[in-house]
């Protein structure tokens, strides 16, 4: 994606929200304490609120240079520190890249071609990402747009075919074991929306009020994964509960008419869900990169980062309960403090104790 | 260039995964499996399979009736897993299960134990959720193997039988998520229709027919009940969407099809516990009035149909509550859930007194509004 030209705040933010889509598609609920019934019809609460106290590091970050980037201030702080915010940076958007197409292929290999070997699949959607990402920033957003509407309508079908089957006496009572559970589900669903680590290094790409933008987002993202997961509970219940891809449980009851096994079709739209994915975090990781380090040409820094998804997908995707454990150390949600708190907050500090030395060091020479 | 190789490999990611060709699997290497029938037989479950002979189905006009095109196959095993480990090995094929449209119980076994035959269709990502689920009158294996002589798989010929008993009223169409979940449930009643043979006008042949509902509890069945009482089960479950029935009231006899049904149940609490409102409101047609004289239907013949309809019903769904509830305790209202969902600090205590003196306060309201006389095209 060089970047010839900016995109729009909508184009940017439908990248984002395809993004945060496909994660929540092909999520596996591991431990069904994190995200028990009674909290599912909430869940849009604690996740606006959270996601936007979580961005808020970001957004002041970007604040300080008009739609700045990240390295604006790390430059300042020293050139070590540059490269390694930058490393963490790009480390943590090729972990949710890995984590992301191994989702899509445990999705693939369960539901769609079972016992299906779909390493050369997914190599070809590495090399559709390395290309994407070398097409521009514009393609990627005039493309999510387009998937947006597809997202749309296709959910829009699931929702209007399956909502007649929905039974109030499949939900359980919210807040039924208080309030703190709430919480913690909007926290593990609010780690899962690693793309608030994209605002640090894309804001100089982006036109319009990125804060206003993120709002939307959060909101429009917790409204619409709380409604799923209610619709899900109503329609499935117990049974949904136990299947391994909720929302896919969900769309093979969709049909109309003559018109059955629509599911094939929405996964098809899934498909590109996840390449944008793996396209949007190659490319945020590559910028990260480059934020720390010179290089001379985008192409080898793609090939390298690919290789290295490729092995990390290698290693994660062996099975669902690996994949499953791997994640139960609660890798997501370090990383995701790591990065979208911790490390943002230590850099605002670090800057604000530096520009006052530099303040009291001028004091001091005049 | 670049466009075009871009333009060429999003073609092949839509494309190769629809063609299998990256997979290898040739459809012709899968065992299409239209129908499952699952028995118990001195401890062992016999797994019966009714599947599309995709070779044969593929070969031309010979193969084009139903009898050439479907194979049975008949698995063996500890469990239904087991026993179906074995069609690879056997067939040389891949079994396909997305494909299948019910399956089908063996009496004896649902009588001892559902949970561990059900147990590898919940785990089986391929079986569809929305497959039907139905009771054999006897064996399930003389239902998924048995001749019907059509040119369509019998799979389909089960399936539309009970589609249709569902569509008219006359027997709930229960799907795999929807009987799993009041399965799964501690306290509700799965329930599922009960499937038989009779003998078509051609005597080589039978003919599918739902004869009653069988009820679930603790995962095992525990009562039946027959199609006058099934109907009556359903407008408490919710479960009906058109019917039609005969009544005799003050001016004639009156066939009432029902164009749409809806069962509210209302739960309230006072000093004397839990008080439930079954609220069943139909709408109706008069598709036929029997008054001896061709006699136009007026406002004093619709308050009649509907005074006798109302009788009528409240009747059949008391005599069902009574069968289900005070004879056989059984939940299929979902009471416990109800009560859980507005009175969460009393549902335990209701939970224990629920066959006691829990449902006790039940009332059934039946409401029918007489849109017409004359049927409506459907």
């Amino acid at each position: 994606m060089k970047g010839k030209g900016k995109i729009s705040t909508f184009q940017f933010f439908s990248i984002l929200f395809v993004c945060r889509m496909i994660a929540f598609f092909t999520f596996i609920i591991t431990d069904r304490s994190e995200f028990s019934p009674e909290n599912r019809s909430m869940l849009f609460l604690p996740y606006i609120v959270l996601g936007l106290l979580a961005s808020v590091p970001a957004l002041i970050i970007i604040g300080k240079k008009e739609n700045g980037t990240v390295f604006d201030l790390t430059n300042r702080l020293s050139p070590k520190v540059t490269k390694l915010v930058s490393v963490i940076f790009a480390a943590a958007a090729l972990w949710s890249a890995a984590v992301s197409i191994t989702r899509f292929d445990l999705f693939m290999s369960t539901v769609m071609y079972p016992e299906t070997e779909l390493f050369a699949f997914i190599l070809l959607m590495l090399a559709a990402a390395i290309l994407i990402a070398h097409s521009g920033l514009e393609t990627a957003g005039r493309m999510s747009v387009i998937i947006i509407s597809t997202i749309g309508v296709s959910l829009a079908f699931v929702v209007i075919t399956t909502v007649n089957h929905f039974k109030y006496t499949n939900l359980s009572p919210p807040l039924l074991n208080g309030v703190l559970p709430l919480i913690k589900s909007g926290f593990s669903s609010v780690t899962r929306t690693s793309e608030l680590a994209a605002l640090l290094v894309f804001a100089p790409k982006v036109n319009g009020s990125i804060k206003k933008g993120v709002a939307v987002w959060l909101l429009l993202l917790g409204i619409i994964i709380s409604a799923l997961f209610t619709l899900i509970l109503g329609v499935t219940g117990e049974y949904g509960e136990r299947q391994m891809f909720q929302l896919y449980a969900l769309t093979v009851l969709s049909k109309i008419g003559v018109i059955e096994r629509l599911d094939a079709l929405i996964c098809a739209i899934w498909v590109l869900c996840s390449l944008t994915r793996l396209a949007f975090y190659l490319y945020t990781s590559e910028l990260f990169f480059e934020g720390g380090f010179k290089i001379k040409s985008r192409t080898p820094v793609f090939i390298a980062f690919s290789f290295i998804i490729l092995a990390a997908y290698t290693c994660l995707s062996r099975s669902v309960t690996f994949f499953s454990k791997v994640l139960s150390f609660g890798i997501n949600e370090t990383v995701f403090t790591l990065i979208i708190i911790i490390l943002p907050i230590i850099i605002l500090i670090a800057d604000r104790i530096k520009q006052r030395y530099n303040k009291s060091a001028s004091k001091s020479l005049i | 260039m670049k466009k075009i190789l871009l333009a060429l490999i999003f073609i092949s990611l839509i494309v190769l995964p629809s063609c299998m060709v990256i997979a290898g699997v040739d459809l012709s290497r899968k065992l299409i499996i239209e129908a499952i029938g699952i028995d118990k037989q001195d401890g062992i479950i016999a797994v019966s399979l009714q599947t599309l002979d995709t070779h044969s189905a593929g070969s031309g006009s010979d193969a084009s009736s139903g009898e050439d095109v479907v194979k049975i196959y008949v698995f063996t095993g500890k469990s239904v897993g087991e026993a179906l480990s074995q069609v690879q090995s056997t067939t040389g094929l891949m079994p396909l299960y997305s494909q299948a449209r019910v399956i089908v119980l063996g009496m004896e076994l649902a009588k001892e134990d559902i949970s561990e035959p059900l147990d590898f269709f919940l785990r089986e990502n391929n079986v569809r959720s929305d497959i039907l689920i139905a009771v054999a009158e006897n064996e399930a294996y003389k239902i998924v193997t048995a001749d019907l002589g059509s040119s369509m798989p019998d799979a389909v010929i089960i399936e539309d039988t009970l589609n249709y008993g569902s569509d008219n009223g006359f027997t709930p169409c229960v799907k795999l998520y929807n009987f799993m979940n009041y399965a799964l449930s501690k306290t509700d009643a799965a329930f599922c229709p009960i499937i038989g043979l009779e003998k078509s006008a051609d005597p080589e042949l039978k003919e599918p027919k739902v004869i009653g509902t069988a009820f679930f509890k603790h995962n095992a069945l525990s009562f039946t009940v027959d199609t006058e009482l099934t109907r009556g089960s359903m407008f408490l479950a919710d479960e009906i969407k058109k019917t039609s029935f005969t009544v005799e009231g003050n001016e004639g006899v009156y066939t009432l099809e029902v164009t749409s049904s809806n069962t509210r149940i209302d739960t309230d609490i006072n000093e004397n516990g839990f008080i439930f409102k079954i609220n069943v409101t139909l709408k109706c047609d008069i598709s036929e009035f029997l008054s001896g004289d061709f006699n136009q239907v007026g406002e004093k013949e619709t308050k009649d149909a509907e005074n006798a309809g109302k009788d009528h019903l409240t009747k059949l769904i008391t005599k069902s509550f009574d069968k289900i509830y005070t004879e056989n305790h059984a939940d299929i209202c979902r009471y416990y859930r109800r009560v859980l969902l507005k009175y969460p600090s009393s549902a335990n205590t209701f939970l224990e007194n629920m066959f006691i003196s829990g449902f006790v306060n039940t009332e059934i309201n039946v409401k029918i509004e007489i849109r017409r006389a004359g049927k409506e095209n459907s």
